[in-house]
Order: C-alpha cells, then sequence, then structure tokens
C-alpha cells in the first residue's frame, strides 16, 4: 500500500494505492495522525488507486473520521473502486460517510 | 491408499505468513472457475477469519493454521480454516449495529460480520482441540 499526501488550498488530499489491511493499515494511521497532529482538520481520501479494503482497513477509516468529526473537521471520500463500494455498504459505512464520485466532485464541496 | 483431492496447506499463525494462506485460497478457487468478484469476496472472507485466528487464537504459545479448500459435485467451494488455539465460535460475537450514526458506531468488531456477508455460509464446530471453520462458496448466485 501507498500513501500520498498533498496539499490543496485548505484541503489535504490523501490518495491510498494498493491494498489496505491488517499488515498496511497501521501505516496509514500513522501518516495520517501525524497530519492532524499538525493541525490539518481538512481531509479528502482519493480511493481510486485502493483494489482491496478489509475490515483493520475500515477500523482506520473510523477512527480518522471520529478524530476529525471532534475536532470539527471534514473528511469526504472519493473514487471507489466497485470491490471497495461493495464493502462500504455491507458494513453500513456509506450511509456514515460523506462519499463523491470522483476527485473533482470531491474538491468542489470544500 | 487413494490420495485425497484436497488441498492442504499448514502455515504458522503468524501476520508474516496472511498472504501465501489467502494467495493458496484464491489460487485454488480461481482453478475451480470463480470469477474475479466471488474471488474477491472469498479473499475478503478467508482474510477477515484468517486475521483473527493471527490476533486472537493463541494468546500464549504460537500455533499453526491449517488450510483445506475442496469443492462439492455442484463447483461450490468449502474452505475449511483450522487452528488448535481457544476456543472460539464466531456465532457468539454480536453483530455491529449498522443503523448508528459516526459518532455512536462502534471501532472493530466489523470482520467476522464481512466475512459472514462475503460467502453463502460459515459453518463452525468444535472437534477434540481444534476450532474447524469452513467457508463455503456458491459459484452462482
Amino acid at each position: 500500500m501507498e500513501v500520498n499526501i498533498r496539499k490543496e488550498e485548505k484541503v489535504l488530499v490523501v490518495s491510498v494505492i494498493g491494498r489496505m489491511d491488517a499488515i498496511s493499515a497501521p501505516a496509514f494511521d500513522t501518516q495520517v495522525e501525524e497530519q492532524i497532529d499538525r493541525g490539518e482538520t481538512s481531509l479528502v481520501l482519493d480511493l481510486s488507486g485502493l483494489d482491496y479494503i478489509s475490515s483493520a482497513g475500515l477500523r482506520s477509516m473510523l477512527t480518522l473520521a471520529k478524530k476529525l468529526k471532534r475536532k470539527e473537521g471534514e473528511l469526504v471520500l472519493c473514487g471507489l473502486q466497485d470491490v471497495v463500494k461493495e464493502v462500504f455498504e455491507v458494513s453500513g459505512f456509506s450511509t456514515i460517510f460523506e462519499i463523491c464520485g470522483s476527485l473533482e466532485e470531491a474538491m468542489e464541496g470544500q | 491408499m487413494s490420495t485425497p483431492k484436497r488441498d492442504q496447506l499448514r502455515l504458522p499463525a503468524d501476520l508474516e505468513y496472511l498472504h501465501g494462506l489467502k494467495s493458496f485460497i484464491l489460487d485454488y478457487a480461481s482453478q475451480k472457475g470463480f470469477d474475479k468478484r466471488k474471488c474477491h469476496q472469498i479473499e475478503l472472507a478467508a482474510n477477515e477469519i484468517l486475521t483473527n485466528i493471527i490476533s486472537y487464537a493463541y494468546p500464549e504459545e504460537k500455533g499453526d493454521i491449517r488450510v483445506i479448500c475442496d469443492s462439492d459435485e455442484d463447483g461450490a467451494l468449502l474452505v475449511q480454516i483450522i487452528d488448535t488455539g481457544v476456543p472460539f465460535n464466531p456465532f457468539e460475537v454480536d453483530e455491529p449495529d449498522l443503523s448508528l450514526g459516526l459518532e455512536e458506531r462502534k471501532v472493530g468488531g466489523l470482520g467476522l460480520f464481512l466475512a459472514h456477508k462475503m460467502v453463502d455460509e460459515i459453518r463452525y464446530r468444535r472437534q477434540g482441540a481444534e476450532n474447524i471453520l469452513t467457508l463455503y462458496k456458491r459459484k452462482t448466485d
């Protein structure tokens, strides 16, 4: 799994590429937490490169969303592939997360 | 004596071997003609069960995970995942409440729930010192 982070205006765009599971999720947690500790509160997760997510990955995302909510921040997810979308739907995450089709769409709402 | 047609693999219950255990199951499933989407569902279910065993089955001493892949006469896949760790019945775990909002939603507890959703059936039995969990997946919906 690869995590790329870049700042666009006031929004931090985090692209997750590859597979997010019990092995790779801790690296995602560390990198994103670092950013939040630095004061970033507006995040867009670009998941167009994510081809697999397990419950460990869902756990990371839920933890992140809760953290940002406490800081009155914002988290938007975009570009979910079908297999990831299926996991989000089954686990009820589609209704608790703000999800956009594309990165452009996610950025427009910021 | 005839050799059994089933495919078996035994590896230590360690995250290091998660990939190997999953590949073994996936190779078998694709060999049997399961399509990409179904293979992904099988992978996810197996992943959750295996990760669970790796995290909780052997709290003190180390142990192994044994995987046996088989298929029935209808072409359905049967994956047995066996450990000799602490007795663990996946049906005794509470399901997550999917109606809760972000703040109320508990972190964790999704793994087994996802596994149940990704295959047609999960069976569990404790036999002697073994937890035997079987994933059952049909080839067609």
